[in-house]
């Protein structure tokens, strides 16, 4: 390999300087530069702002909606997931999602639209 | 809701669309072909999962994937000589557009073992992209010596500080602006490892490789460094000395020195 090689050891050497100098740098910047971006753009604030104004939302939606119990159940259910969720209400989502997932097995035993609609109202109502 | 075998379909025809796209450019070997079929290609596949994308969010993401996969799919084909070598890209390239387009089209899942393995190949189509666009960049330095390798670093630079960026939004909820100086510090970084790895004396698939692995470490330090827990050092000792070691070792031992 080291006998046929066409280029100068400087250049070999100069060029894994040049290497190491940046990985260096990236390090530096890695380690001492800057707060993580989540705490920043997520305050605790933040996120509790965004969650009731999420879960609003869908209440609102519930409210005027005419689709199925099952379009109901499903868009309740792709909110709870993709909401983040604030530390202190960790406990009554997590309970919320349980709750749902029962009132999905009920629609097979034959509860109404209305009923649906006014256990989904009750369900957030606890959030 | 889009049903499953119309996403089958859609999918399947736009992958034999590209594969018949890709095979064409191959058949006709002129640059006419090539530098008409190319951009033509870019804008309509682009386009393609602009539009499906709706049914499942994150549109800008979906599209500059669809554009540097397609440039990279390009490039391959372009710089491969052994044959069967190129047609096992016609087919890769099917099979990439395959998933591209049924990735758009599919529902946005909030389940957490779903859309983990969706990011994974999301970052491992962008990161064998990268690859390949390298690896052009490093043949245009070699065949086209009178092209400027500083404009090359550039390119090479800019193609990996927007992956960096995609592969980020991937993970985290962040912006253009939010992370200017990260992109920017992404471009001059690579731009200058490229810059340094064609001094080496290495061909220009292996220039391609080493780069792009480079990068692939250094945008996985930096994405773990937004998250809230920042970079786990602990955990992260054994990863890099392990990449170190296996970095040092093939270049050392495997790559043959030209």
């Amino acid at each position: 390999m080291f006998k046929k090689m066409s280029i100068h050891w400087w250049v070999l050497i100069s060029s894994t300087i040049v290497l190491l100098l940046v990985a260096s740098v990236l390090t530096a910047i890695l380690l001492f530069v800057g707060k993580s971006t989540e705490q920043l753009s997520y305050p605790p604030q933040v996120i509790s702002d965004e969650y009731a104004k999420e879960i609003e939302a869908l209440r609102a939606s519930i409210r005027v909606s005419e689709d199925d119990a099952i379009s109901l159940m499903n868009d309740v259910e792709e909110t709870l997931l993709r909401v983040r969720v604030p530390q202190a209400a960790l406990d009554t989502h997590l309970a919320a999602v349980i709750q749902l997932q029962t009132l999905k097995r009920s629609v097979a035993s034959g509860a109404t639209q209305d009923t649906i609609q006014e256990e989904l109202l009750y369900l957030l109502s606890s959030l | 809701m889009i049903i499953s075998h119309v996403r089958i379909a859609v999918s399947g025809i736009t992958a034999l669309a590209a594969m018949g796209v890709y095979a064409i450019v191959l058949l006709f070997p002129s640059r006419w072909v090539f530098f008409i079929m190319a951009p033509l290609w870019c804008v309509i596949f682009s386009l393609l999962v602009r539009r499906l994308a709706r049914f499942s969010g994150d549109r800008k993401t979906s599209v500059g994937l669809a554009v540097v996969t397609t440039i990279a799919l390009f490039s391959l084909v372009s710089i491969v000589e052994w044959p069967p070598l190129l047609w096992f890209s016609v087919l890769l390239s099917g099979v990439i557009s395959f998933f591209l387009v049924s990735i758009s089209l599919g529902e946005q899942s909030g389940a957490v073992h779903e859309f983990k393995e969706l990011r994974r190949i999301h970052a491992m189509i962008l990161t064998f992209d990268l690859g390949a666009i390298m690896t052009t960049l490093y043949a245009i330095g070699i065949f086209f010596p009178q092209v400027p390798f500083l404009l090359l670093s550039a390119i090479g630079g800019a193609f990996f500080s927007v992956a960096s960026f995609l592969v980020w939004r991937l993970y985290h909820d962040i912006h253009i602006r939010s992370h200017a100086l990260w992109i920017l510090v992404f471009f001059f970084m690579m731009s200058e490892s490229i810059w340094v790895m064609h001094l080496l004396p290495f061909s220009y698939e292996i220039s391609g490789v080493l780069t792009t692995w480079l990068w692939y470490v250094a945008q996985l330090l930096a994405r773990f460094h937004f998250s809230s827990q920042g970079i786990l050092w602990k955990n992260q000792y054994v990863f890099l000395l392990t990449n170190i070691l296996a970095y040092t070792a093939t270049v050392v031992f495997f790559v043959r020195w030209v």
